[in-house]
């Protein structure tokens, strides 16, 4: 939820500058979308559907997931010249390492969860936490830890979440993204020919 | 009937280059974040 909030912070401010510049609000193509249902489908169908996700076993989730990521670093690498997509990317990227070096889990530490006052009835070492992409796992045991669910929200928040630094990159580059304006490209782009092209 | 056939036509035409391709990238963004982050949600504090 944390990550489409900050879609909708991109969008607002894309939108904005728009209308403060005077120019009608359009972002960059992207190519493949494609790739983009391919990977989020069985993501869906694993993560988030209720009827499906309690069937399939957890053996089997390391391997959709790590194939997933591979197929939206297609999409990533197929786009890379859009606007922000170098640190979308790099997001991406941090979060394949990590969960790839961890058995294809994001893992996480019960100090996080603590810190969240997430009772430890609720988890387990060792087991998934509830239905997610996370692990709970011994911080001795994480391999690249600073790349795993480490961070938080500021306690005045009423929303508990962990999160890591490749969803933070994802976040600023999906916010990058969406503040460039193809529409401003296009009237720079004429600008400069007008002045170029007087006789 | 035709003349509402074409504005009809030409509303559509209007709304499909730009808020059908806004709408299009926006769903696509919102699915590659999901599909891309692994952030933990714990829940609502007090829920």
């Amino acid at each position: 939820m944390i990550l489409v909030f900050a879609i909708a912070i991109g969008l607002l401010a894309g939108y904005l500058k728009a209308r403060f510049d005077g120019i009608s609000y359009q972002t960059t193509e992207l190519r493949c979308l494609w790739l983009v249902l391919l990977a989020a489908l069985p993501q869906y169908l694993i993560y988030s559907l209720p009827v499906t996700r309690e069937k399939v076993s957890d053996q089997w989730i390391p391997f959709f997931l790590i194939s997933t990521q591979l197929i939206l670093l297609l999409f990533v690498w197929l786009n890379r010249k859009s606007p922000s997509f170098w640190l979308l990317g790099m997001g991406l990227l941090l979060n394949f390492v990590v969960i790839s070096l961890n058995g294809g889990w994001m893992p996480i530490s019960p100090a996080t969860l603590e810190s969240q006052n997430i009772p430890s009835s609720q988890w387990q070492l060792g087991s998934r936490f509830g239905y997610s992409k996370d692990l709970v796992m011994a911080k001795e045991s994480i391999n690249l830890w600073i790349l795993s669910d480490i961070l938080t929200l500021p306690k005045g928040i009423p929303y508990r979440v962990a999160f890591s630094i490749g969803d933070v990159l994802l976040s600023l580059g999906v916010i990058g993204f969406l503040i460039h304006n193809k529409q401003a490209d296009r009237e720079t782009r004429k600008v400069y020919l007008q002045e170029n092209l007087k006789p | 009937m035709f003349k509402l056939f074409s504005s009809t036509k030409v509303f559509l035409s209007r709304v499909d280059n730009r808020v059908i391709r806004l709408i299009v990238t926006l769903t696509s963004l919102v699915l590659f974040v999901l599909a891309a982050g692994a952030p933990c949600g714990l829940g609502g504090i007090g829920m």
